[in-house]
């Protein structure tokens, strides 16, 4: 007897191809085959997980793990556990990192944050600059607020984020506020409601010009605290963007903001 | 292109690359393994693991997204290791012996066919991962997915076949090692 060919039996695990189904009846070989990818198929629906932004923040905590090798590199990195993975080589000097060293370059994960920042494609541009104006036209901006309830905050200055883009009709305006804990600017930006997006949210900080911009991390919940590098000037990255991210690898700016607005006080 | 961009000549900007590409991945399989907090240690573990061993990423090999996932698996087993040396009062080795063969508490059993897959979906590349996704995740059929990537539907089915069996292939060689 003639077995079915290997597409029509993943066809038939999967409830396709009904018309090699008779043959199964005859033949325990295939049957019996159709069975394993059919519970190969189960075990992979079981075993699916979506991604998950991890919170703002580990990137942070990565970058500056990262930074400490970097002076230290003459020395064996230690690496945490008996499974460890070899160490590192030295750096060689094609590595961005060394000549970052060569150069003298304080090598911190601020660093890394400046390496991001980066001038938006034509398109994008425009939609930004338009964005910008329509920011500037409203007076609805910036109260210098004292913070209550956290008597170790200090309010710096804040914006009200109008929502834009094609997720802007369904979401509600957000506020972003910067605050100094602990001698530590955050910008602490609040929403209503998390929209539903393909990817993830990211905060940026851009100039008034929407030229250049700094990431500053993954918004992952209604109330996201991040992190201001502590030499960035707010003065000339006065506008808080919140982008939807896809997942594709690029660290620019991917053109489509949720919500915009303009830091003041 | 991210793998090569790596091997070549990894500096912290294509580390944070890898990072916005698989941190999502490789924090979705900690919270299976583990507390919420918990799982950020490891993505941070894993992440500053893949800087520091960087020199041992060979493309060759395999695509950096596995290796990336490899690594986490290390990571989340050293986090049951650490667990069960502090509070759990079992023999660590023991343990971690269990891990590698992916045996014992049902929770990890399910990390580790998690990790499987991932493992194994960032090897079979496009369009195969796209294809079987869509077929077996989405219960599309063959002839929607044929259709929505303008393909033939016999292609379709063949990469289907091929990346069925090989995801199988794949658990059976696991059930083998650890038996």
């Amino acid at each position: 007897m003639q077995h079915l060919p290997d597409e029509t039996l993943a066809a038939l695990a999967l409830g396709e191809a009904a018309d090699g189904a008779p043959h199964l009846d005859d033949c325990p070989a295939c049957r019996s085959e159709v069975d394993s990818l059919r519970s190969t198929a189960d075990r992979f629906r079981l075993a699916d997980l979506p991604a998950l932004p991890p919170p703002a923040g580990v990137w942070d905590r990565i970058a500056a793990e990262i930074a400490t090798d970097l002076p230290a590199d003459a020395e064996a990195p230690a690496t945490a556990g008996a499974s460890a993975v070899p160490p590192a080589l030295p750096f060689t000097p094609s590595s961005g990192a060394a000549r970052g060293l060569e150069e003298g370059a304080e090598v911190t994960s601020i660093d890394v944050a400046r390496r991001r920042r980066r001038r938006f494609s034509a398109g994008a541009l425009i939609a930004a600059c338009a964005a910008s104006a329509a920011v500037a036209a409203s007076a609805a901006v910036v109260v210098v607020t004292q913070l209550t309830g956290e008597p170790r905050s200090i309010g710096v200055s804040e914006a009200t984020l109008d929502p834009l883009g094609e997720l802007g009709p369904s979401v509600t305006p957000a506020r972003a506020e910067v605050v100094e804990q602990d001698g530590q600017r955050l910008l602490v930006v609040d929403v209503d409601a998390l929209p539903e997006v393909d990817g993830y949210l990211d905060v940026w900080l851009l100039d008034a010009d929407a030229q250049q911009m700094v990431s500053l991390g993954v918004m992952d919940r209604e109330t996201t605290q991040l992190a201001l590098p502590a030499d960035l000037d707010l003065a000339a990255y006065p506008i808080v963007d919140v982008s939807v991210e896809p997942y594709d690898g690029d660290p620019t700016h991917s053109g489509n903001s949720v919500w915009r607005g303009a830091l003041g006080g | 292109m991210l793998s090569r961009a790596f091997a070549e000549d990894a500096s912290p900007e294509v580390l944070r690359q890898a990072y916005e590409r698989w941190g999502g991945l490789v924090y979705a399989l900690a919270c299976r393994a583990m507390p919420a907090h918990d799982a950020e240690d490891v993505v941070q573990q894993t992440f500053v693991s893949v800087w520091r061993s960087r020199q041992s990423y060979d493309p060759a090999s395999g695509p950096l997204g596995a290796w990336i996932v490899t690594i986490a698996r290390r990571r989340i087993a050293d986090h049951w290791k650490a667990r069960s040396a502090s509070e759990l009062a079992v023999d660590p080795e023991t343990l971690a012996g269990a891990l590698d063969r992916g045996e014992g508490d049902p929770v990890l059993d399910a990390v580790q066919d998690s990790l499987t897959v991932q493992e194994e979906l960032e090897h079979i590349g496009e369009p195969q991962r796209t294809i079987v996704r869509l077929a077996v995740l989405e219960d599309r059929s063959t002839a929607w997915i044929a259709d929505s990537l303008a393909m033939p539907v016999g292609t379709v089915k063949s990469h289907l076949s091929r990346a069925l069996r090989r995801l199988r292939d794949r658990w059976e060689e696991t059930h083998a090692a650890s038996a």
